[in-house]
Formats: C-alpha cells, sequence, structure tokens
C-alpha cells in the first residue's frame, strides 16, 4: 500500500485542483450568489489565482523523478503535460470572462468543472494503469459533457452535448472492452506488467490486438482521430466557445498523452509493429481533416476540422516513434495551444453581438480592428506552419523525425508526402480565413473595443507564437527531456 | 561596462526605434532626442573601449625601432549567446570588440552621431520628422550588429537588415515615384549582391565547417585554398581550388552589392533620393563602407590565392577609375558626390586587393569625415537654394559663407591637399600602387589610380567653381543654415582637417593601422610627408584642380569644345559607360522575353491546369467528406462503429 506522501509526490497538483474546487464551492455557498457577477467576481478570481498558483508551483518547486509507482509516475514527461494543461486551463478561464454575457451572468459551478476535468486531464499524464486510465478519462469526459451542454437556452448546446454523451459512451465502451481484453491476454493491468507479458510473447494473441486496438478507438476518440472525429465538428460548434477551447486543445492533449504512454511504455518494441496502423491513421485523418475543413463556414467547426488536421500530423510523429518524434509532439502541442487560444478569443470578440460563429463575423476585421486581424494572420500562418511562426517550427520538427525514420520504414515516405500536400492544401483555407479578415468588406463598420486583459492575453500569444519560432532552445529542450524520460522507461531490448 | 558594453551599443538603437514606432511617435522632440541620444551614448561607450585598446596595444607599440606594433593586436573583447542549436550546427549571436571593429564603432557611431544631429535641422517641418528618427535608429542597429558580429550568419542577418533600413530611408519620400524606384533599385541590386553572398556563405561554411571568423580564418591560414577539405559532395570530392574559387567569389558579390562596387553600383546615384542626411550617413560614410570593412573581415579568404587577391585589386581600381569619369560629366550635386563615394570605396577596395588592409581602414575613416562633410554641405546648400542643380547655383560664397568655406576644406581634404586628412589617407593608397606585391605588378596599378585621384581634383573644383563662386545663377533669396545643421559640420571639418599626424601622432597613427590590420597582412608601409610625396601631391591636385579653374571658372576654355573634342568619350562618361542602358535592355529584351514565357506556362499549365484542377478536385473532396457530416447523431454512431470494424478488420 503507498504511502499518503508517495501519492502526494506524483498527485499533489491533481490534489491541489481539487481541493481549490472544493473551496470554490463553499465560498460559492457562502457568499450565496450562485452566479459569477463580473470579472472581477471572487469565485473567478480565486480560480485564476489558484490556477496561476499551481502553475507557479509546478515550475519553482516540482521536479521529474525517474521513480516508478504502481499507481504512477512523476517523469519528466508528465511533468512537462501536467504544465500543459495547467496553462490550457488557465487560458480556458480567461477565455470565459469575456464570453461571460452569454451565460447570462454565468454560474459559478462552471469554473468548479473546469477544474475537476483538470484535474483529470493532469492525472492522465501520471498513470501507471489501465483503472487510473479509465477513472481520469472519465472524469475528463463527464465533465467535458456538463460544460458543453453549458447554455441551456440554446438548443445547438444541449444537442452538441447530446451528441457528445451518445458517442463518448461509445467510445468509453470500446475502451472498458478493450481493457478486459488486454487483462484476459496479460492478467496484468498495470503498463509495466502488460508491458512484461507483451515482450515475453513472441507473437501478440488476436486477443491482446484485438483489446489494444479498441484501447486505441478509446484514445482516437479524444484525439480526433479519423474515423473517430465523428462528434468533432457538431459539437465544436455548439458548446460555448471556452469549452470549445478547452475541448480543442486540453481534450486533445489527453489522448496525446495516453497514446504515447501506451505506444513508447506499453507496447514498448512492439510498437514496431504497429507503426502501420498508426500511419494509416495518420494518412487519413490527415486527408479528411484537411478535406474537411475547406468548405466549412462556420468559425469553430472550421477549426473542429483544422484540429482533426493537426491529430493527424501527431499520429504520423508516433507513427515515426523515435525520441525525436516524441520531442516534437511535446513541442507541437504548445504552438497549437497559444495559436489555437489566440484564435478561438479572437472568436469570441467578433462573435460577441450576434451570438453565432459564422465566418462572415471575421469579413473586414481588418477595418474594425488592425489588432485582432493581425492576432488572427499570426494565429492563422502558425496553424499552417508559415515561418517565422512557432507552427512552422513545430512542423518541421515532426517532418524531419518522420523522414528519418522513414529510412527504416519507407511506408512512412508517403505519408510525410500526403501531409506536404495536405499543408499546402491547409494553407488555402487558412488564408480564406485571412482574405475574409482583410478584403472583405465587413457587415458592421464599427470600431471593435478590446478590453485591456483581452488584448494583454493576445498579444501574450503572439509574443509566444513568434517568440518560439526564434527562441525555441529551451523549449525543445524540456520536450527533448520529456521524451527522454518517455523513452527511458522503455523496457530494455530496444 | 566590457560585459555589457558592446550589448548596449548594439541594443539601444533597437530600442529606440521600437519605443518610436509603438507609440514615441507621437512626440517629435522624445523621438529625436532618444534617437540621438543612445548613439552618443553608445559612442561614449565604445571611446572607453578606445582607451583600452590604445593602452594595451601602446604598450608594444614602442618596440625597437620605436613604431613597430606586432600585427593584430591582441585586445578585444568576445561575448557569444549559443542562438539556434540544431544538431551539431550551432549559430550564435554574438558581440566581438577587435580593433578593426573598435575604429568601425567609432566612425558609425561618431559620424553618425554628427548625422543624427544635423538631421534635427534639416528635417525640421517634415511630416514624418519622427518616423524618419526611426528609421535611423533602425539603421544604426544593422550596421552596428555588422560591425559587432563574429561569424558570418550574424553579418548576414544584419546584411539583409541594412538593406531594409537603407531601402525604407531612400523611398523615405515614398510618395515622391522617383524616390521609390531608387529605393527599389536599390534593393535589388542589393538582392542580385546578397544572392550571390548568402551562397559564398554557405559554401565557406562546408567548406571550413565553421562560420566563425576567427576558426574560419585558422583553418584557411594553416590549410590554404587547396586543402580545405571537410567534404564531399554528392559522394564526390571537389577539387577544392576550384570550390574556394567559387566560394570567393560569390562572397565578394556581396561586398560589391553593399560597397556599389561595379558592376552592381548602379543603385548609389539613384539612392541619392533620400533625404541628404542618408545620403550623407547611409550612402557615404557608413553602410557602403560596410563591404570594406566585410572585406577587411575576411581578408583570409583572398589572402591565399594571389590571383584572387589581384582580381580584388583591379576591380576596386576600375571602379575607382570608372566612377570618376562619370563624375566628370554630371550636374547634379548628389550625384557627383555619389560617384566621388563609388570611386573613393574602388580605392579602399583596391588597397585590401593590395594587402593593405589598413591603409583601406585609415582611408575608410578619413573619408566617412570628409565625404559625410560634404554631403551635408550639399544638404545645406539645397536646403537654401531648393534645387540639386549646379548649373543653378553659383557664387554661393556670399550668401552661405560658413557652408562654402567648410564644403571647401572638405574637397581640398578629399583632393588630398598636403597635411589635410585625405593626403595622408590617399597617399597611403597610392603609395601601394606604386610599389604593388609582386601578383599586381603592372602599369595600370601603377597609374591608373593617380590618374584617377587627378580626376578627383578635377571634377570637385568643377563643382565647387559652379556651385560657390562666379556668377549667382539661382533664383530666390538662400539663407545660411541654422546651427543645428553647420556645427556637426564644423565638426566633421576639423575631423577630416586634423586626421592625420596633427591629431594623431605617427605613434598613434601606427597603433591605429596595427589595431585594422588582421594577421597575414604584409607589414605595412609607413607614411612620410618627405618633399617628394608633398610635391607628388601637389601635383595630382594641381593639375586636376587647374583644369577645372581655366574651365569653369576663368572660362579660357569652352566646356562645350571640350565636349567636342572629346567626341564619343565624353559620351560615354555622361551616358555612365551605357551600363544602366545595358541592364535596361537587358531587362527589356532578354529577361521580359523569359518572363512572357513563364508567364504563359504559369498561366496555361499551372493556374488552369495544376491550380485550378487540384483546387477543383479538393472542393470536390471536401464537399464529399461533409456529406456524411449529417447531424443525425445514429448516424454518427453507426459511422463510428463501422470505423471500428474497419480499423479491426483491416488490422487483424
Amino acid at each position: 500500500m503507498p504511502s499518503f506522501a508517495e501519492i502526494m509526490s506524483v498527485y499533489g497538483l491533481e490534489f491541489g485542483l481539487g481541493a481549490l474546487a472544493m473551496l470554490l464551492i463553499v465560498v460559492d455557498l457562502i457568499t450565496g450568489r450562485g452566479r459569477l457577477t463580473g470579472p472581477a467576481d471572487v469565485v473567478r478570481l480565486l480560480a485564476l489565482g489558484g490556477v496561476s498558483g499551481l502553475l507557479i508551483y509546478s515550475f519553482m518547486f516540482l521536479h521529474a523523478s525517474g521513480e516508478v509507482h504502481a499507481f504512477g509516475q512523476l517523469d519528466a514527461f508528465a511533468l512537462y503535460f501536467k504544465r500543459f494543461f495547467l496553462a490550457t486551463t488557465l487560458f480556458t478561464l480567461l477565455l470565459t470572462a469575456p464570453y461571460e454575457a452569454r451565460f447570462s451572468g454565468g454560474r459559478a459551478e462552471f469554473p468548479v468543472l473546469v477544474l475537476l476535468t483538470a484535474m483529470g486531464m493532469c492525472m492522465l499524464s501520471s498513470v501507471g494503469d489501465f483503472v487510473s486510465l479509465f477513472v481520469g478519462l472519465e472524469l475528463v469526459t463527464i465533465s467535458l459533457f456538463l460544460l458543453t451542454a453549458w447554455r441551456p437556452g440554446l438548443p445547438r448546446s444541449i444537442e452538441a452535448g447530446i451528441k457528445f454523451v451518445i458517442i463518448g459512451a461509445v467510445a468509453a465502451a470500446f475502451l472498458v472492452y478493450g481493457i478486459a481484453f488486454v487483462y484476459g491476454a496479460t492478467g496484468a493491468l498495470d503498463f509495466a506488467g502488460v508491458s512484461a507479458a507483451i515482450q515475453s510473447m513472441a507473437t501478440m494473441p488476436a486477443g491482446l490486438k484485438f483489446g489494444l486496438l479498441l484501447v486505441l478507438v478509446g484514445l482516437g476518440f479524444k484525439l480526433g482521430a479519423v474515423p473517430f472525429h465523428i462528434w468533432i465538428p457538431d459539437v465544436y460548434q455548439g458548446a460555448p466557445t471556452p469549452v470549445t477551447a478547452f475541448l480543442s486543445v486540453g481534450s486533445k492533449a489527453a489522448g496525446v498523452v495516453l497514446l504515447m504512454r501506451l505506444v513508447y511504455t506499453v507496447l514498448g518494441p512492439a510498437a514496431a509493429e504497429w507503426a502501420g496502423v498508426l500511419g494509416g491513421l495518420a494518412a487519413i485523418t490527415l486527408l479528411m481533416g484537411n478535406l474537411g475543413a475547406i468548405t466549412q463556414t462556420d468559425l469553430k467547426r472550421f477549426l473542429g476540422y483544422s484540429g482533426i488536421a493537426h491529430a493527424g500530423f501527431l499520429l504520423l510523429a508516433l507513427a515515426a516513434h523515435s525520441e525525436a518524434s516524441a520531442s516534437s509532439i511535446l513541442f507541437y502541442m504548445v504552438t497549437y495551444l497559444f495559436a489555437n487560444m489566440a484564435a478561438f478569443l479572437v472568436i469570441i470578440v467578433v462573435s460577441r453581438t450576434s451570438d453565432d460563429s459564422h465566418m462572415d463575423r471575421v469579413n473586414g476585421l481588418a477595418e474594425r480592428s488592425p489588432f485582432l486581424a493581425f492576432v488572427l494572420l499570426v494565429s492563422m500562418l502558425s496553424l499552417a506552419g508559415v515561418p517565422p511562426f512557432a507552427g512552422f517550427v513545430a512542423k518541421f520538427m515532426i517532418l524531419r523525425a518522420a523522414m528519418e525514420a522513414a529510412l527504416h520504414n519507407p511506408a512512412l515516405y508517403w505519408i510525410v508526402g500526403l501531409s506536404l500536400v495536405m499543408v499546402v492544401v491547409s494553407l488555402y483555407y487558412y488564408l480564406c480565413v485571412l482574405k475574409r479578415v482583410y478584403f472583405r468588406e465587413p457587415e458592421d463598420k464599427g470600431v471593435l473595443e478590446i478590453s485591456g486583459s483581452t488584448k494583454a492575453i493576445l498579444l501574450l500569444c503572439v509574443i509566444a507564437t513568434i517568440g518560439l519560432a526564434i527562441f525555441f532552445n529551451p523549449l525543445v529542450e524540456s520536450a527533448n527531456a520529456g521524451a527522454q524520460s518517455l523513452m527511458g522507461a522503455l523496457p530494455q531490448g530496444h | 561596462m566590457n560585459e555589457l558594453g558592446p550589448w548596449l551599443i548594439l541594443f539601444l538603437p533597437l530600442l529606440s526605434a521600437a519605443l518610436i514606432a509603438f507609440g514615441l511617435h507621437r512626440s517629435k522632440a522624445l523621438s529625436a532626442g532618444l534617437s540621438i541620444g543612445v548613439v552618443w551614448v553608445g559612442f561614449f561607450i565604445a571611446a572607453g573601449f578606445l582607451v583600452d585598446a590604445f593602452s594595451a596595444a601602446g604598450g608594444g607599440a614602442h618596440g625597437a625601432d620605436g613604431h613597430a606594433v606586432a600585427a593584430g593586436s591582441a585586445w578585444s573583447i568576445h561575448h557569444a549567446i549559443d542562438w539556434i542549436s540544431v544538431g551539431a550546427h550551432t549559430l550564435q549571436y554574438s558581440v566581438f570588440v577587435d580593433g578593426l571593429s573598435l575604429i568601425m564603432l567609432m566612425v558609425v557611431l561618431g559620424v553618425g552621431g554628427l548625422i543624427h544631429i544635423y538631421a534635427l535641422g534639416y528635417m525640421k517641418g517634415d511630416d514624418g520628422f519622427s518616423r524618419f528618427f526611426a528609421y535611423l535608429s533602425l539603421f544604426m542597429f544593422s550596421m552596428l550588429g555588422i560591425v559587432l558580429s563574429d561569424n558570418f550568419f550574424q553579418i548576414f542577418i544584419h546584411w539583409e537588415l541594412v538593406g531594409v533600413s537603407s531601402y525604407l530611408l531612400i523611398g523615405y519620400y515614398y510618395k515622391k515615384p522617383s524616390a521609390s524606384a531608387a529605393g527599389n533599385k536599390a534593393f535589388l541590386t542589393n538582392r542580385v549582391g546578397d544572392f550571390g553572398f548568402m551562397l559564398g556563405i554557405l559554401m565557406l561554411y562546408f567548406a571550413t565547417g565553421t562560420a566563425n571568423f576567427t576558426e574560419m580564418g585558422e583553418v584557411i591560414g594553416a590549410e590554404g585554398w587547396a586543402d580545405v577539405q571537410k567534404f564531399s559532395m554528392l559522394g564526390t570530392a571537389v577539387t577544392n581550388e576550384h570550390f574556394m574559387w567559387v566560394a570567393g567569389a560569390l562572397t565578394l558579390m556581396g561586398v560589391m552589392g553593399k560597397s556599389a562596387q561595379f558592376p552592381l553600383h548602379v543603385w548609389l546615384p539613384d539612392a541619392m533620393e533620400g533625404p541628404t542626411p542618408v545620403s550623407a550617413l547611409i550612402h557615404a560614410a557608413t553602410m557602403v563602407a560596410a563591404g570594406v570593412f566585410l572585406l577587411a573581415r575576411i581578408f583570409f579568404v583572398y589572402l591565399p590565392s594571389d590571383t584572387a587577391m589581384s582580381i580584388v585589386a583591379h576591380l576596386g581600381m576600375f571602379t575607382a577609375f570608372f566612377a570618376a569619369t562619370i563624375a566628370t560629366t554630371q550636374f547634379d550635386i548628389k550625384r557627383i558626390l555619389a560617384f566621388s563615394t563609388l570611386s573613393q570605396l574602388g580605392y579602399m577596395v583596391m588597397a585590401i586587393g593590395l594587402n593593405g588592409t589598413d591603409v583601406a581602414m585609415y582611408h575608410l575613416t578619413t573619408h566617412a569625415f570628409f565625404k559625410a562633410l560634404l554631403f551635408l554641405g550639399a544638404g545645406s546648400v539645397i536646403h537654401a537654394v531648393h534645387t540639386n542643380d549646379i548649373r543653378e547655383m553659383g557664387g554661393l560664397i556670399k550668401k552661405l559663407p560658413i557652408t562654402s568655406w567648410l564644403f571647401l576644406i572638405g574637397t581640398l581634404a578629399l583632393c588630398g591637399f598636403p597635411w589635410l586628412s585625405g593626403f595622408w589617407s590617399k597617399d597611403g593608397v597610392l603609395h601601394l600602387t606604386h610599389a604593388p606585391p609582386a601578383y599586381a605588378d603592372n602599369m595600370l596599378i601603377h597609374w591608373l589610380p593617380t590618374f584617377t585621384a587627378v580626376l578627383t581634383s578635377y571634377y570637385m573644383f568643377r563643382l565647387v567653381f559652379l556651385t560657390f563662386f562666379g556668377k549667382p545663377r539661382y533664383h530666390g533669396e538662400p539663407h545660411e543654415s541654422p546651427p543645428t545643421m553647420w556645427v556637426p559640420m564644423a565638426v566633421l571639418c576639423l575631423l577630416a582637417v586634423i586626421a592625420g599626424p596633427m591629431l594623431f601622432t605617427e605613434d598613434v597613427i601606427a597603433t591605429f593601422r596595427s589595431l585594422t590590420r588582421p594577421a597575414g597582412s604584409s607589414p605595412f608601409h609607413h607614411i612620410h610627408a618627405d618633399a617628394n610625396t608633398v610635391i607628388h601631391a601637389l601635383l595630382i591636385f594641381g593639375v586636376g584642380a587647374g583644369a577645372a579653374w581655366v574651365t569653369f571658372s576663368r572660362g579660357w576654355v569652352d566646356p562645350e569644345r571640350i565636349k567636342k573634342a572629346l567626341g564619343p568619350i565624353h559620351r560615354l562618361f555622361d551616358n555612365r559607360w551605357y551600363i544602366d542602358d545595358l541592364y535596361t535592355w537587358i531587362v527589356n529584351n532578354i529577361q521580359q522575353n523569359f518572363a512572357r514565357l513563364c508567364d504563359g506556362f504559369d498561366r496555361i499549365v499551372i493556374i488552369s491546369g495544376l491550380v485550378n484542377g487540384s483546387a477543383f478536385t479538393t472542393r470536390a473532396l471536401g464537399a464529399l467528406s461533409a456529406r456524411y457530416q449529417t447531424g443525425s447523431v445514429r448516424t454518427y454512431a453507426m459511422l463510428f462503429v463501422a470505423g471500428v470494424a474497419a480499423l479491426l478488420a483491416l488490422t487483424l
């Protein structure tokens, strides 16, 4: 039985997030309003302060350790993702403030649910067995169901919530079923045990393969890999925009972190056999995501497809299966975070009055607010992977890692080639958005007022997106450390 | 200060440019004040270094014969940070102050600082006043980055930045079509040079395995051209001598573009469309000198090959002569000075080719003083009479006495009148040409530069007589410029007069020259102001200035008759040797036809076929992929399960 101190050494941040959520509920009860009353509401400030505090704490006082416990571990990889999730949560909370009017005052439970989701996400970066994996994943998914349906007055939001619940339930069923098969084939539920069992086998029995594939389905659902992406467009469009941002970055990253653990730690050397499956998924995801994005007319739906396309890139890196590719995924996620959060915040600002996110809202944005137009420019070009923005460096790193891996696995050349063609396609649809921003006549010629805090957040994203393209070394180093710790956990013999 | 100083020198101007661009531009006084302030702060930091350097080098200056200084003084400051590391390649960003860059720093910051002050008066009342100072600060940052760089990649980045800021400043009056056209011309011409420069840098990097000047110098210095071998291309070893030939020539293209050497010189005369302080700062004293500075920096690349050195020398010699001939026929005061600048830059390049880097750097310094002075003087004249055409001036000495006298002294310095600064530096160069190294020992090198010096005196005094003496031909009532304009000129004039042994004792000059002389260069020739040299200089001056005097002051010889007598030669000079026409012809007849061909291919094959075709296909596919997105959750669940089934079926 692990001691409390041992558990805290791995799950300290999660306890912090949970305690913060409880504190918010208590404070809300005491003040007795049940609603957020403005940007300076005490509940909101507590949530923001708490998450910032935890983020700072994680940078200053948390250190990666090589110790592997039965219930999980805090290696450099887990720590990297915990910080990533905390940053994502912080952005989500910040994005909520300018969106609040559409909650008609906003419920104080909203930040609580966001914190609980974050707790689940952080937990997922450390888990060491399939049971915790399932618990963590459901904590994330169920909280997100609620958040998606958070606008009772809006049928589209409810509809999105219901669709999300149903497809999510299907995915969860496959996941549990898969876990059962894995247990049946290996007699273990912890990653180390399953990995050892897999290594002791000469060839993988069909039952184990079947189980693992179903686990892959469950995680592919989170990641947004085709064909398990089917929920994304509708849910992204219907959910409140801050939740969509949270889904697109946080939820996707939850899928990424688990897939990486699974592929690098559990499968270990056997992963080479899986390159085909992952590569195939990457190819079809790249294709569907990019082609689907072309015809979209709703900004959130559009970013949903763009997110699917990015998932394709991440799967490509997973298929490459090297330390360099693992490191490039970690880097990619951070660049994706800043570009995506900036885009969603711009959507929140431009759709403030009309309450929908049709692409016409950004028409002529350059005339109404040159600053917002510039932010969107940086964000779109970074997502497309154009230098000198961080997205370029990230894509470059993935492609380089994939090309290196292709020396041993020539099939990857085809997927790299396809991804390059798809980058060109993506440039088309990202530029279409920018064409609206800079060359279309605005529907409403009024100047868009932006609050100081919104401006500050956007500026941060822009600076980070440009800065990471020029001074990428520090982040690359910590991504390398994360990748090393992940590969280090790999059983010998590779 | 040694730790922080160079970084401050480099980044304060960038900070200034950023602050002005992001808000400070609302206040003209603050913008100008900040921009001027940072240059002078930098100047005083650099002056501190100069004191250090001289005391460090001065110890060795009193050797056995009193003047000998060990080549390449050991004094230097070097800080580098790793900027980007990819695999085995690390790109550093650094500040490197050694003797050579220190001298360049003093010139850039000192002359630059004076011109900043002058601009305060010259640009007064202009709408873009703050914008102008923001550009100036950006330029200073770019230029200082070249000076302080210790590696090729950093220098290339700043090389391009200098190109951009020069473009912005030339096209400063962007509403004037000729100004923006001149900006484009400068930018595009430099692009040609810079493209070669980049290829050259990459080749040198491949050949030596480093981009750092010191390390590259050690590799090439130790192994010579033939044995530099760190690579093979596509499995075949490249014959290194040939490789280095191409690398050296391509790198030289960068120098030719930035320092406006023949045949990439065409942009400089047009660049005079910019405001005059810009002409003085960028197109006379600093940026165009960057090419010469670079050549001094990477001297080691050419040193192993006598032929390469000889080519550099002849290139400089020809540019000097070529530009001087054109200057004799021009009527635009700034263009005459521009061609004169070309000509003097040619002298510097030639001096480097003749293994006289220290002399070249000395001439660069004195030239910066008197050419900046001449440009500022021209600006003052233009400010007063509102025209650039010297045929519409004349007799201005009565109206603009201060400007006229300062200009006259600057002219004397340029013509190498004894004991002014130009005398010492130009005589150093001519001394080299009279006793050249064996690889470049021919009649042309011996005599053409001397003849060019005669031409220099001729065209400068033609300018002086037409502008300041004789009958007034100007319109309106010219007034002397305000003190913000003539005080910087006076300071430059003082420097132009005394930047010889009057300011610097022979020991100081010896130290100066030892600081700017890279390792491997031949022992330097000392300048002696003996009777022979003085007579030589006076003769050159007298013949040129005398010819101008009899023609343009006395009128004993009618200029029209000279034109007739010279016939085609005059037309050749007047049309700038038809180089611009040649380029126009090439563009119109060859490039345009080629472009039409490409355009047709582009329209028919690329756009109609590939672009529209693929756009059509992708759109169709996109519509198809959106079709299954029905909105019905039953369909979704079914598709999801079908996807799982397909995955299982394909994998198991």
